[in-house]
């Protein structure tokens, strides 16, 4: 019992004084920031679906450090780095988290399961209510996703890191999977992390900026709901499957995307209910648990400390914002091009948050005239938005890859 | 499907711009050089989208057709799916 060494009985805290200082520090803050992620998650401030398990995910991660051999460190969470065959089959064994990363992250699985779900919910009926305006205004919410890509090659980015980080703007976490692991693997993990939490925190955001640049006045103007036309859910999977065919064959690199969302929304309008309640519920939550927990099992000290993380953290805060206020813009194009009736804070919700931001479009709104109802034509341009931001991470996969 | 039907010339005219635009950009473009081949790459991705907004235009409604009746007070217990919380 005298021989007893208690280091390497707790092997967590062993590693810890064993690394290097940097790391060591590293560890206990991703530590500390986990338990805080799973703190605002409980309390809602941030999204709980993703900030839990993502949370959990880093504090264990971070915790469960041990000594592989003799000589080097590691967990037995997962292996981002592995590629070589013989390696790969060898963490495939050991890693328990391994073999989901492998078969749905690094080829992009799991971003086309989220966004099958997201097809599931999404009515695409709205966008056909005004589809010339849903989307200008989606149009001018990409500002943000056009305009970072040069100030992020400014800041020292490469053409396919700023890319990746300009997706941000594009404000929809699986787009944002899908371009890094295209263009920029090295950086995928602090991107997506980075878009997640901006993600998670527009609801809390946004808010304030449509406060700021639309006047109370413009923010209680009534939509006339009166001209929502009934479409058919025949003319909706008509344009659903015609509107797939023509994307795919345009963009190829980013048919799996394409195909995702839309098979959704033709199997929602289809009413095939026991895959509707499949995919709404089991594939859209299992995935969504899973890409949190992933997500935090891979901000491991060593592979996320990188001295690019604080550009991105800036990059990402700034391409939101710009295309926040590149959606408000395009609600104020709207609102002169209709003569005064449009009320712009529904420009806010061509960044296609679905349906964050069309929620934040409808709560403004509210605040200042309870019979403002702009929930269908905030949603048809939310939709809009998805279709653009899958689009421009059509250009950005297709011109950089 | 009586409605596709009633607007098929949308439903044709804008698929035919569309596959068209596709063509152009796919197709025909990449066998040209210089400008010709920006210039038609650039239209075959206006026609493109021209295309989807023709189809789009077959949703639109008259004034003695159908349009969705809204309510005037929410049902709070058969909330919509946008109402509910998702990633």
């Amino acid at each position: 019992m005298q021989n007893v060494d208690l280091l390497y009985l707790f092997q967590g805290i062993a590693t810890m004084v064993a690394s290097e200082p940097t790391i060591a520090i590293a560890r206990v803050v991703l530590i500390g920031l986990g338990i805080l992620f799973v703190f605002l998650g409980a309390k809602e401030t941030l999204e709980p679906l993703i900030m839990i398990p993502m949370g959990v995910g880093m504090a264990s991660v971070n915790a469960g450090v041990l000594f592989l051999s003799a000589t080097t460190m590691g967990t037995i969470f997962v292996d981002p780095m592995a590629s070589d065959v013989t390696k790969l089959m060898d963490v495939l064994q050991i890693n328990f988290l391994q073999p989901i990363y492998t078969f749905t992250f690094s080829n992009g699985l799991i971003a086309c399961l989220v966004f099958m779900g997201i097809g599931v919910i999404t009515d695409i009926g709205y966008m056909l209510i005004s589809p010339f305006k849903s989307m200008v205004i989606a149009v001018c919410a990409e500002l943000g996703t056009v305009l970072t890509f040069p100030i992020a090659v400014a800041m020292g980015l490469n053409y396919k890191e700023a890319a990746s980080i300009a997706m941000v703007g594009g404000a929809d976490g699986p787009m944002v999977l899908y371009t890094s692991l295209m263009l920029a693997k090295d950086l995928f993990v602090p991107i997506t992390i980075v878009a997640y939490l901006y993600l998670s925190l527009t609801y809390a955001g946004y808010p304030y900026l449509v406060r700021l640049l639309i006047p109370k006045s413009l923010r209680g103007i009534k939509m006339d709901l009166t001209k929502i036309p009934n479409v058919s859910k025949t003319e909706k999977i008509a344009f659903a499957i015609i509107t797939n065919t023509i994307l795919c064959l345009l963009f190829p690199v980013a048919a799996p995307l394409f195909m995702s969302f839309f098979v959704g929304v033709i199997i929602k309008e289809a009413e095939v209910t026991r895959v509707v309640e499949f995919l709404e519920s089991t594939v859209l939550y299992g995935s969504t648990f899973f890409l949190g927990l992933l997500l935090g099992v891979l901000c491991e000290a060593s592979t996320i400390l990188n001295a690019k993380v604080l550009i991105l953290l800036v990059l990402g805060i700034t391409s939101l914002l710009i295309s926040g206020i590149g959606g408000i813009l395009g609600g104020y194009l709207m609102y002169f091009a209709t003569g005064r009736k449009y009320n712009p804070v529904i420009g806010i919700a061509g960044v296609s948050c679905v349906p964050t931001t069309a929620k934040v479009a409808q709560k403004e709104a509210f605040a200042v005239n309870k019979r403002a109802m702009l929930i269908p034509y905030a949603m048809g341009a939310n939709i809009s938005g998805v279709i653009t931001s899958a689009i421009l991470a059509a250009i950005y996969v297709t011109l950089l890859r | 499907m009586n409605r596709i039907r009633e607007k098929k010339i949308y439903w044709i005219g804008g698929s035919a711009a569309a596959f068209s635009g596709v063509v152009l950009v796919k197709l025909v473009a990449p066998d040209l050089s210089g400008s010709w081949q920006q210039a038609l790459q650039v239209a075959g991705y206006v026609l493109v989208f021209a295309g989807l907004a023709i189809i789009s235009c077959a949703t639109r409604r008259q004034k003695d057709e159908e349009f969705v009746e809204v309510p005037e007070k929410s049902n709070k217990k058969n909330r919509p799916f946008f109402f509910r919380r998702m990633p």
